[in-house]
Formats: C-alpha cells, sequence, structure tokens
C-alpha cells in the first residue's frame, strides 16, 4: 500500500501500539488486559507495518523463525508451570516473590509466554496471507 | 540417583550445542558421570526407593519412578553404553549431522531411563513409545537412503502397533489392580480378563524385543548409523520388551499363559534366528540374528519363571549388552574404512586396521565364550543350570555354535588373504582406522573381561539383590559344584559346531551369491503383501468417505451433533425455562436497538449479494456483541472481540480473491431444501442451548469462588485474567499448543496451495 498519509500514521501507531501492549500484559493481572489480548494488538502494529512497508521492512526473527518464537512462548508458559513442581507443589501452582514492592510471580511469566505465542502466531497467519498478496502484487509489477 | 538423571538432563540440553568433536567427548563424560551415579546408587541400594516427582497431577496418572536393583541395572546399562556410543560418534558422525544425532540419542537415553525407572504403567508406556520415535528417526537417518526410510516405517509401524496392544493391555491391568501404581497394585491372578490381557501385553513385548514372527524389523532396522544400531537396537531398546516381562513378572508369571506363551515363542525366535544368520551377508544383519537368538533365549528364560531362570535371564542381559554393543561398534568401524559390510567380498582388514583388531580380538573371545571373559562364565552357567533338560540342552549349543561362528567368519575377513578381490568402495588414506573408533568399543570389551575376571562377587551381588524383586530365593542359585564333564563337552561341542557352522555359513552365503534367484525364508515378502494390502483396503474407504465437498462434510457432522443433541438425558425438563420467558429487566432502549440492529445484520448477512457487503454486516454483528460484553461488565472480553474483529477483517479482505462468489446456489432444489432443514434445526438448537446455558443451570458457586479467592490465592484483582493464568493455567496452556498447531496447518495449507498455483 503505497499511501503516504498510512505510513506517516503506522510510524507514530507502531510505537504506541508497542507500548499499549506492553502496558496490557503487565497490568493484565489486576485491570482489563492480559496476555492473549496484549499480543493480538503487538500483532496488529506489525501487520500494520507489513502493509505499509512491506514484508522485507521486518527483522529477520518476525520473517523466518516465527515457529521458534511461538515455541519459545509455550516453553515459558509450561516453564512457569514447571517451576512450582521444583519447588514441592502440584504443577502450575502460582508462586509469587517480590522485588523491591513489586510483586512478580509465576502467572506473570504464564501471561508472557501466552502473550509470545498469540504474537507470533497471529502474524504467521497473517504475515503468510500478506506476503502471498506482495508476491503477486510485485509479479504483476514486473509483468507490466 | 536423582544426580544420574540430572547429569542426563544437563547433556539432554547441551547436546544439540556440541558440534565440535571434543565438545562431544565432554558428553560422552556426562553419561559416564551418569553411569557412575547409577552404579553408586546401585552398589548402595538396600531395598527399593520410590519417588513421586509430581504429586497429585491426576487422581489416576501419578507419575511415580522406583529404583531397585532391575531398573538401576539397566540404567548403569543405559549410561555407560550411552557414553560409549556418544565418544565413538563423536567422530564417525558428521559435524553437520552431529545435533541431530545427539539430540536423539540424548533424547532416547532420557526415556529409556524413564522406561526402566517407571513405578507408573502408563508412564513407563509413555517412555516405551518415546524409545520407539527416537528408533524410527534413527533409523531413518540417512533421509535420502529410500531403503532406510522403508525400514523406518516397517519399525515404527511394528513397534506401534505392539505398542497400541500393549497400552490396550496395561489399561485393562490397571482395570484389574485398581491402580496403575506397581507399588499398591495388586492382580487377582484367575481373573476371568487376565487372560486377553496377558496376550495384549505379549504383543507389545515381542514387537519391541523382536520376537517371531516379528522379529524381521530388526535386521532391516540396520539402516540406522552404527553407533545408533549399538546403542537402541542391541544393548538397550529392544531389552525393553524383555525388561517389562521381568517388571510383570511378580505380578502375572502365576497366570498359565505365561509360560505357555513365552517359552515357545522364545524358543522358536532364538533356533530360527541362530539359522538365519547363517544365511546372511551383511555383518550388521548377522550380529542382528544374534541379537534376536538372544533376546529369544531371554524371553525363554523369563518363561519358566523360576530363580535359576531369572538369574540366567539378568546375567545375560548384562553379558549381551557389553559383548554386542562393541561388535555394532565394529562393524561401523569396517564400513567407515571400507565402504562395506558385506563379508563375502570383505578381507585383509588386518595390516591397516591394528586397532580393530583389538576390538575384534577381544569380542571374538566373547562370542566364542572363551574364558575369562564374562560370556564364557555366562555359559558356563547356562550349561549347569539348565543342561539337564535335552531340548533346552541342543537350543543353547545351537545358539552359542552359531554366535561362535560369527567370530570365525569375523576373524577370517580381518586376516583371509585375498588379493584378486579387491575390496570396493573408499579408502581414507589419512585416517585408516582412527583412536576414536576403536577406543571406545576396546573399553566396553575390556570391561566385559573385567567383570568376567570378578564373576564371583558380581553374581553374588545379585544373587543378595535379585530377591527384591523377584518372590524366589536365590541365595544358593550356580554355586554348586560345576560339572566338570558337561561344562568340558558342551564348550567342546559349541567350539566344534561353530567351526562347522562357520564353514556352512561359508558355502551357503557363496551358494546365495551365486544364485542370487534361490528364494530364502523372506518374511519381508509377507510384511509387504500385508502392508500394501492395507494400503488398498484404507484407499476403498478413504475414496468412499473422503469425496472433498465440504457440503457433505459439513452436512455429516451437523448431523451427528442434531443426533447427538436429542441424545441428552432429561432434554425434556431442560426445555421448561422456554415456556416461562420472561422479558428481562434492565434492559436499556439502546440495548434493544442494538439486538434489533444484529438480528437485521444477520438477516443481511444471508441475503448479501456480494462478500464484502456480507463482510461488512458480519462486523456489525461481531462489534455489537463487544459492545454487550462492555456494558455487561465484561472489558476483557470487549476488548478481545474489538481486536479479533478487526484482525478477521482484515484477514478476510486478504483472502478475498480467493473466496467464492456469493450468490453460491447449490442447484439441486431436493438438497436445498435439506440443507435448510437442517440449518433451522442447527440454528435452533444452538440458540436454545445457549439460552439455557445462560438460564437454567447458573453455576452462582463458580462465580463466587473465583471472586472470592482470586484476590487471596492468586494475588490479582482482574478475575477474567486470574482465571486463564492461575486457576485455568492447565486449559490455557492446552489452549495455546493448539494454537500453534493451528497455524502448522495454516501454514501447510497454504503453502500446499502455493504450490499447485506454481504448477
Amino acid at each position: 500500500m503505497n499511501s503516504l498519509i498510512f505510513s506517516v500514521m503506522v510510524r507514530y501507531l507502531r510505537p504506541i501500539l508497542g507500548v499499549l501492549a506492553l502496558w496490557l500484559l503487565l497490568r493484565g493481572h489486576n485491570a482489563p488486559g492480559g496476555g492473549f489480548v496484549a499480543g493480538l494488538i503487538a500483532a496488529s502494529a506489525v501487520i500494520l507495518q507489513v502493509l505499509s512497508r512491506g514484508w522485507q521492512s521486518l527483522p529477520i526473527i518476525l520473517r523466518e523463525n516465527l515457529f521458534e518464537l511461538a515455541g519459545v512462548g509455550l516453553a515459558i508458559s509450561a516453564f512457569s508451570g514447571t517451576l512450582s513442581m521444583i519447588l514441592g507443589n502440584p504443577f502450575m501452582t502460582g508462586r509469587w516473590t517480590s522485588f523491591g514492592g513489586i510483586k512478580f510471580g509465576t502467572p506473570v511469566l504464564f501471561d508472557i509466554g501466552v502473550f509470545i505465542v498469540v504474537f507470533a502466531v497471529v502474524i504467521l497467519c497473517a504475515g503468510f496471507l500478506l506476503k502471498e498478496e506482495e508476491e503477486e502484487n510485485s509479479q504483476i509489477g514486473e509483468n507490466k | 540417583m536423582i544426580w544420574g538423571i540430572v547429569t542426563l538432563l544437563f547433556a539432554f540440553f547441551l547436546g544439540p550445542l556440541a558440534k565440535k568433536t571434543t565438545h562431544r567427548l565432554g558428553l560422552s563424560g556426562l553419561y559416564i558421570a551418569s553411569a557412575a551415579s547409577f552404579l553408586i546408587a546401585l552398589l548402595e541400594l538396600d531395598s527399593p526407593l520410590y519417588y513421586h516427582f509430581v504429586p497429585q497431577t491426576f487422581a489416576l496418572f501419578d507419575l511415580s519412578f522406583v529404583a531397585d536393583t532391575l531398573s538401576l541395572i539397566f540404567c548403569v546399562l543405559i549410561t555407560f553404553i550411552g557414553a560409549i556410543v556418544t565418544a565413538y560418534s563423536a567422530y564417525y558422525i558428521e559435524p553437520e549431522e552431529a545435533p541431530r544425532f545427539t539430540t536423539l540419542i540424548n533424547f532416547f537415553s532420557l526415556s529409556m531411563v524413564g522406561l526402566v525407572l517407571s513405578n507408573n504403567l502408563l508412564g513407563l508406556f509413555i517412555f516405551w513409545e518415546f524409545t520407539s520415535i527416537c528408533s524410527y528417526f534413527l533409523i531413518s537417518f540417512d533421509g535420502t537412503n529410500e531403503k532406510a526410510r522403508k525400514s523406518a516405517w516397517q519399525s515404527l509401524l511394528i513397534t506401534s502397533f505392539g505398542g497400541l496392544c500393549l497400552l490396550c493391555g496395561l489399561l485393562i491391568l490397571g482395570g484389574i489392580g485398581g491402580t496403575y501404581d506397581l507399588l499398591q497394585m495388586r492382580i487377582p491372578i484367575e481373573h476371568p480378563w487376565l487372560g486377553t490381557t496377558l496376550i495384549l501385553i505379549f504383543l507389545g513385548v515381542f514387537t519391541k524385543s523382536a520376537q517371531f514372527p516379528f522379529h524381521f524389523w530388526l535386521p532391516n532396522a540396520m539402516t540406522a548409523p552404527s553407533p545408533a544400531s549399538a546403542f537402541l537396537h542391541s544393548a538397550t531398546m529392544v531389552k525393553a520388551g524383555v525388561f517389562l516381562l521381568l517388571r510383570l513378572s511378580p505380578f502375572l508369571a502365576e497366570h498359565a499363559y505365561w509360560g505357555k506363551i513365552l517359552i515357545p515363542t522364545g524358543f522358536i525366535t532364538a533356533g530360527l534366528a541362530s539359522i538365519l544368520l547363517l544365511f546372511e551377508k551383511d555383518l550388521k544383519r548377522i550380529f542382528a540374528y544374534t541379537t534376536i537368538a538372544a533376546l529369544g533365549l531371554i524371553v525363554y528364560m523369563i518363561g519358566k519363571n523360576n530363580a535359576s531362570a531369572y538369574y540366567l535371564a539378568v546375567v545375560w542381559i548384562v553379558t549381551h549388552a557389553l559383548y554386542k554393543a562393541p561388535l555394532f561398534l565394529l562393524a561401523g568401524n569396517i564400513e567407515h574404512y571400507s565402504g562395506s559390510r558385506d563379508v563375502t567380498t570383505l578381507s585383509q582388514l588386518y595390516p591397516r586396521m591394528k586397532g580393530s583388531l583389538l576390538v575384534a580380538a577381544l569380542s571374538i573371545f566373547s562370542l566364542l565364550g572363551l574364558p575369562p571373559v564374562l560370556s564364557s562364565h555366562a555359559k558356563g552357567d547356562f550349561f549347569q543350570l539348565l543342561g539337564s533338560s535335552p531340548f533346552e540342552f541342543a537350543l543353547m549349543i545351537l545358539i552359542f555354535s552359531t554366535t561362535g561362528s560369527v567370530a570365525i567368519t569375523l576373524l577370517s575377513i580381518f586376516l583371509k588373504s585375498n588379493s584378486e578381490e579387491k575390496v570396493e568402495g573408499r579408502f581414507f588414506d589419512d585416517d585408516d582406522d582412527p583412536a576414536l573408533l576403536w577406543l571406545p568399543p576396546a573399553a566396553l570389551a575390556v570391561i566385559s573381561f573385567m567383570i568376567g575376571l570378578r564373576y564371583g562377587p558380581f553374581t553374588e551381588f545379585l544373587r543378595e539383590t535379585l530377591g527384591q524383586i523377584f518372590p524366589f530365593d536365590f541365595s544358593d542359585i550356580g554355586l554348586t559344584q560345576s560339572n566338570h564333564t558337561l561344562a568340558t563337552f558342551s564348550t567342546a561341542a559349541v567350539m566344534l559346531l561353530a567351526v562347522f557352522f562357520a564353514a556352512v555359513s561359508y558355502r551357503l552365503r557363496k551358494f546365495t551369491f551365486n544364485n542370487p534367484k534361490v528364494n530364502l525364508p523372506n518374511f519381508d515378502k509377507i510384511w509387504n503383501f500385508l502392508f500394501n494390502g492395507l494400503l488398498k483396503t484404507s484407499k476403498i474407504f478413504f475414496d468412499k468417505i473422503q469425496n472433498n465437498r465440504i457440503e457433505l462434510y459439513s452436512l455429516t457432522f451437523f448431523v451427528f451433533l442434531l443426533y447427538l443433541i436429542t441424545q441428552i438425558q432429561g432434554l425434556e425438563e431442560l426445555g421448561l425455562p422456554l415456556l416461562s420467558l420472561k422479558f428481562p429487566q434492565g434492559v436499556t432502549p439502546f440495548e434493544i436497538a442494538l439486538i434489533a440492529a444484529m438480528l437485521i445484520a444477520s438477516t443481511m448477512a444471508i441475503k448479501a449479494e456480494s462478500n464484502l457487503s456480507a463482510l461488512v454486516v458480519l462486523g456489525v454483528i461481531g462489534f455489537g456483541i463487544a459492545y454487550i460484553y462492555l456494558v455487561n461488565s465484561a472489558p476483557d472480553l470487549a476488548l478481545t472481540q474489538f481486536l479479533i474483529e478487526s484482525l478477521t477483517l482484515i484477514l478476510l479482505v486478504l483472502t478475498f480473491k480467493h473466496l467464492p462468489k456469493i450468490p453460491y446456489r447449490v442447484e439441486n432444489l431436493h438438497s436445498r431444501r435439506l440443507y435448510l432443514v437442517i440449518s433451522i434445526f442447527m440454528g435452533l438448537c444452538a440458540g436454545t442451548l445457549t439460552f439455557l446455558a445462560g438460564s437454567s443451570f447458573r453455576p452462582q458457586t463458580l462465580t463466587r469462588y473465583f471472586g472470592e479467592k482470586s484476590l487471596n490465592l492468586a494475588h490479582g484483582h482482574n478475575v477474567v485474567n486470574v482465571t486463564i493464568v492461575d486457576f485455568r493455567g492447565f486449559d490455557t496452556l492446552g489452549e495455546i499448543t493448539v494454537l500453534i498447531l493451528a497455524a502448522v496447518g495454516v501454514v501447510s495449507l497454504l503453502n500446499r496451495k502455493k504450490g499447485a498455483v506454481a504448477k
């Protein structure tokens, strides 16, 4: 999409959406938000960038290693569940600790894993269609 | 013992990183450390130790482990041979393929250790299947070789068939015993289902341990890299079946089928494999047949179900693992050096392969059972404890002498001078016979010597500890004064017959080489017939059921769903709230307008003339739902719904040109009516069920429970999020796993379409 308005808008929207996603992710435990929604928003930011500047503008990890990324997310979630097992509780018992007044627990880690999985999977599915679209467009351009 | 497992886990995670030879040798060091800790645990063990690593995860599936003499002997064998194999493969496997190979080997060792340590039958089964999968990947390690892929398929199908049987058997066994925990299980021996259970379990065991009539997959599995063959297909994995028999024998051995099935199977397998090996030309296949013979002998022993038989089975498991692994590694050496494994063409290896000759010489002692190696003592015990029965005597003479003939063949390919026929294949001038390829197997063979020299303490240890596992008195097994006449006679007989069989098999190999049309007893043909028959049958069914018409698929699905709904118990009572329908309180006019708009939008969606308009009106419905979530104090849901709606819109726009054009009409009037009726019923059912779910059974207790406990137990104010990540965290874990699987599906579907376009 070669619209100037759109690409300028995306340039400003991207960091805002990124911060919004992080904010939603971290506040999710106490207020509306959470890993799933945050993942969707972060993925939308990436999709917007792809729409404005093309697939190639993404860092390589988002182009080639999405499955690995999703796997890492799943591993983080699963690991957060096994952490309590090492400490002698049943699988997936929430464990909490605090660093200087900020409470931090395994459910937060779990949510971060969910975030990464949703983020990666949405980009994977949407990105595939986008890439197809882009390739066809470029072929049409070459043929002309 | 815990440290042994921790070290193995460490090796597992480091494995993929180890690419250099030295790093991979380090991995082998980890294995040795693990073996040492298992050995210490074994020697210090007083009584079986029980571990519950996962307390109360599920009511039935409590993953628990047991460390007793039997499992620790296996653990020591697995980790020690694992160390040798890892050290060997440090040089043998090319650096590019090393991460794949080491990961598989590490995963296998972990699963195998898990299998032998399992105290829970279901846990044991999971590890059992893991080892089958590892075996599949290792057999097809050279994916470019069609034969390797075929053999891998064969072994996977056979072992997973056995695995399914085993699962059924174990489930019934758990049902009979009331629990899957071996410690608490009590099996009433006269239970009517026990015979079926035994047969099912035996099928699993026979496929895994390559017993007749499933033995043929093991020789075919020799397409795996030699270290993998040494590790999986001779020393450890194929012994899993035997291990299971030993593990279950205290519960099941009293049943009449135990001996009636195991004794003939073991006898036939051992005898058949001993004869078949005489026909083989491939060095590794010959070793595979001797492995099958050894396994058959063990199964036979277990079938006998008495103290001396169990004692001999355990001794033979250790002996066989220690002498067979170096032989496979030696075969790998020879192949690496000459590019061939064919004993009819190989010759004159000695002047160049000096190190390997040492391994060969040490192994020949074991194969022939010459003192002072472990196998000579084991063989002595066999003749002493079983020599009284003529059948058993004949079987053992046959097994040991054919195994001995392999030793003579082996010696001949090293020393035979044959200047006319050059060995075909590659020659490595710079590394004729590197130390890394012969030192590890030599170390293993030396261990065999050392245990042979200290045979007295070794058997004493077994006599003291085997009583923990098997309900027999082992205190005086093998202690009686040996019958010198019998021992001398049997040794002499084995020696003479070994020479005789070596000559016979030399002739046979020559004969089959010269007359390639002669049909040998070939089980592969039966297998191929069955396999192709299965494929053909399934194709007939497949063509009937899978007709690639999405209407028929969804029709089947919906009709079946409707049928299920009509089968719900007490459906009439559920319908009662519908009759007492009241207008809900506190609904604002705006909401009514919204609902009306959504209803209109749904009607328009049905009638839409183009994809775009259908998309827009569907969007109206979605956003309407999101708004209703929002006003009914579900901001999380609303947020998600809004985002999903937007993303769906983007995705649909992208797939726009692939969608069929609306209006899409079914031409046949008859089926149109049918579809209409089914659609209306489906809609009615969905609507009614949703309504009922909201009105009649409202789980107030759950809402209150989550509301109250959210802050106290899970430290979160947002009940929805706390439910997702904490109270129902396991569900979420499952959901994100499914999400990734769905992504795999999407990508593979789209890729396929792309390929079709390119064509």
